[in-house]
């Protein structure tokens, strides 16, 4: 049974006694056995110093770590544990534990040092915790060899210093603890001036007020990703200037807690071609669409707002296809990937091409192709130009070329025809004058004047065809009712003398033309089928129209002599008359023509031939400009 | 060298003004000649293929020349060219395109359809009167048919 004995000398008068107290330590014997074997089995090295600072106890791990044995270490002072240029402070460090101890960590945010026996240093983080036993009081100091995690530390800071953008690792408090020259170089701020300040700083002042809530957000579900997610980010420099950056974010756990890296690019030089790029493509005078291999829209210009009557928001995000008639949709995913596949710039070779508007009509278009590699991946750049008045023009100036060498043929042909007249028989007149043959003479002036007529008249015809499309009447919105009429009271004389019926249909519809050339093209077609009766009994016009929906076509319809088929294109050619002996010169067909196609229209005739009657047809197209409402 | 036989001409001729200057020239100048004048490509059709109101061999000999104007009435010169040199029976008449026509559209069309030769009218009075008397000559003086076809 283990004891403590204390001795008490007791004096009594005639002799001295010892009085010994002896009390049974079996119980805390035993207490301190366990606690030598918890310290001796602790991870860490242990050791437990008195307020003297002499060692009193030492585990096997300090025993390892330090390099001493036990023996060498017991009763002596902590202080040859420490390097010598801490020791001057340790002391007065010690005495301030003890005469507040409570359990926390040595050094508070400094390095700490431990000396081996060897008399090397290892960086070391220590533990305290004040111990209170019968015997006094005690502190037991739990000491880590940190070499290893310093090394994981060093390595990280390299890497993060290493990273060729601006690093900045804070904590759930907002508060920045680790930076890298990057930061220092685009803020402009030192890295003194910013480890452990609030992150906020770098933000600029109007997205303050969210970023807290935006940061604890990422902390409650930490996960790599950039920041803002299409959001345009800004950093708030020293200078407290602006720069455009983008942000990715990268949760970090360590010992001492949750973190956030935040790794920060300055994207002012991107900004600013992707702004150069985008006033470029607004600066085009044509529509140019950008889409993603996906087929998606990232970008379209003004011209295409104005092309495809979308607005911007409409098109973007949108597949591509919506611009593409339906007919031509399923081919074109086909089409698309091939691009992707081999992209380089260019046409659609040959074809005609059409584009669909919103309000569903479509347009004759061209369109290049430019592929463009971005950051993001790759875009096709397409360029459209709307051709369908390129094309209208073309095939008007085709029409006009062939007209004009019909013209030219015409005119020196029917215009030579007089003229041949009028000087062959102007000679034989005078070699009759010489003969005495005075009454062939008189019947060749006839002759003569007859061919100058005919050529002044010819000339007047071709000015009046000259005068189509050149001279422009302001279209005006009206009643084809009374366009027949006005054309009717200007050929009353033919109709009576003919004794030709007319038939107007009713509710003829409105149209906007150029009032006096459609009247002229009635007044044609109505003298014209006065003209060509014939030997009808019961001559007869009808003027209506109808319509299958999509156009209205007008008719002017007689009972007359007809036009054999073979003849129904050639009617309307310049001086191209069938019946020699009908008047006029022939030219009035080819004007009613040239009318009908400045409004845009078609004209045709139907005829069975000789006897059968004819029927023109023709359409018209409302004329392009203000209308004056008249009717 | 001049035979007694007189020319045979048709001519095929709308304007009545030309029609009458040709046949006072070719007349003018002694070129014995029977001209018959048709004013639309449809009559003269119908002269050669013996039709209508020319049905009757008497009154539509055949012609030993067919002076041919291009721009016609109601059957095109061009089309009345094509029949006839498209005709075995026709094809050998000598064919002369008159015309106020210069254009060169029109002189090759005219030998593509087999057009014996193309003459354009002279607008000056003399120029034209020499081209019938030459005219006239050439084809009653000089020019030799093949016999079977006289005889046709």
């Amino acid at each position: 049974m283990p004891v403590e004995i204390d001795p008490n000398p007791i004096a009594a008068p005639d002799r001295q006694f010892v009085a010994d107290s002896v009390i049974d330590i079996t119980e805390r014997k035993r207490t301190d056995e366990r606690f030598q074997l918890v310290v001796e089995a602790a991870p860490n090295a242990m050791i437990m110093v008195g307020s003297d600072g002499l060692i009193i106890l030492v585990n096997t791990q300090t025993e390892k770590l330090f390099g001493y044995s036990r023996q060498e270490l017991l009763g002596q002072s902590m202080d040859m544990l420490v390097p010598e240029r801490f020791r001057g402070n340790h002391g007065s460090h010690r005495s301030g534990f003890f005469a507040a101890p409570s359990t926390r960590s040595m050094g508070a945010g400094r390095d700490l040092f431990g000396l081996l026996k060897d008399g090397s240093e290892v960086p070391v983080e220590i533990g305290l915790n004040p111990i209170v036993t019968s015997d006094g009081q005690f502190v037991l100091a739990s000491v880590i060899n940190i070499t290893e995690r310093k090394r994981t530390e060093a390595r990280f800071q390299l890497v993060v210093e290493a990273a060729p953008n601006a690093m900045i690792m804070v904590g759930t408090d907002g508060l920045i603890t680790l930076v890298n020259t990057q930061t220092e170089k685009l803020f402009g701020y030192s890295r003194q001036e910013l480890l452990g300040q609030s992150m906020d700083m770098l933000v600029p002042e109007r997205f303050r007020a969210n970023h807290g809530s935006h940061r604890s957000e990422f902390f409650a579900a930490p996960s790599t990703r950039s920041m803002g997610a299409g959001r345009d980010l800004f950093g708030l420099r020293k200078d407290g200037s602006e720069v455009p950056v983008e942000i990715g974010l990268n949760p970090i756990v360590t010992s001492d807690g949750q973190f956030v890296l935040a790794s920060v690019i300055d994207i002012t030089e991107r900004r600013r071609t992707e702004e150069r790029f985008q006033l470029l493509v607004e600066a085009s005078p044509s529509a140019m669409i950008m889409a993603g291999a996906d087929g998606l829209i990232t970008l379209v210009n003004t011209q295409t707002e104005i092309l495809f009557s979308y607005d911007r928001s409409e098109l973007l995000g949108q597949s591509m296809e919506m611009l593409l008639p339906e007919r031509f949709r399923s081919n074109h995913g086909g089409h698309f990937r091939r691009f992707f596949a081999a992209p380089a710039a260019r046409k659609g070779a040959g074809r005609e091409l059409f584009g669909l508007l919103r309000d569903g009509s479509e347009i004759l278009v061209e369109i290049s192709l430019n592929s463009i590699a971005t950051a993001d991946g790759q875009f096709v750049l397409a360029s459209v130009i709307d051709i369908t008045e390129r094309k209208r023009a073309q095939a008007e100036l085709q029409s006009r070329a062939a007209e004009m060498e019909r013209f030219t043929y015409t005119v020196s042909h029917d215009l030579k025809s007089p003229l041949i007249t009028i000087k062959s028989y102007v000679a034989m007149i005078d070699q009759d004058l010489g003969g005495g043959n005075i009454d062939r003479a008189r019947a060749d002036l006839h002759r003569v004047a007859k061919a100058a007529d005919k050529m002044n008249q010819l000339l007047e015809e071709l000015l009046s065809l000259s005068r189509v499309g050149r001279v422009v009447n302001a279209p005006e919105t009206i009643l084809v009712g009374a366009l027949v009429e006005e054309a009717l009271e200007l050929v009353a004389g033919g109709l009576n003398n003919g004794h030709v019926h007319v038939e107007v249909a009713p509710d003829l519809p409105s149209v906007t033309v150029d009032r006096r050339r459609i009247v002229e093209v009635l007044q044609n077609l109505i003298d014209n089928a006065c003209k060509f009766m014939g030997s009808q009994p019961e001559p007869q016009i009808r003027i209506g129209a109808s319509s299958d929906g999509t156009e209205t076509r007008f008719y002017v319809k007689d009972n007359g002599v007809g036009v054999e088929p073979r003849h129904h294109e050639r009617i309307f050619g310049l001086f191209d008359k069938l019946d020699p002996k009908s008047g006029g010169s022939g030219a009035g067909l080819a004007i009613v023509k040239r009318i009908i196609e400045t409004h845009g229209g078609r004209i045709w005739i139907e005829s069975p031939g000789s006897g059968g009657g004819s029927t023109f047809w023709f359409t018209l197209q409302a004329l392009q400009g203000r209308a004056e409402g008249k009717q | 060298m001049i035979t007694g036989d007189a020319l045979r001409i048709l001519l095929v001729e709308d304007d009545d003004d030309h029609a009458e200057i040709v046949i006072r020239e070719l007349a003018n100048n002694r070129v014995i000649n029977q001209i018959h004048r048709v004013s639309d490509g449809e009559a003269a059709l119908d002269y050669v293929f013996r039709r209508g109101i020319y049905a009757h061999p008497a009154g539509s000999p055949r012609p030993n020349v067919i002076l041919l104007d291009l721009r016609l009435p109601r059957v095109d010169g061009l089309e009345v060219l094509r029949i006839i040199k498209e005709s075995a029976e026709l094809r050998s008449i000598p064919v002369v395109v008159l015309t106020t026509s210069s254009a060169e559209r029109d002189v090759t069309s005219a030998y593509d359809h087999y057009a014996n030769s193309y003459l354009v009218k002279p607008v000056e009075f003399n120029k034209f009167a020499e081209m019938m008397n030459t005219l006239g000559f050439y084809w009653l003086a000089w020019n030799r048919e093949p016999v079977d076809e006289q005889h046709k």
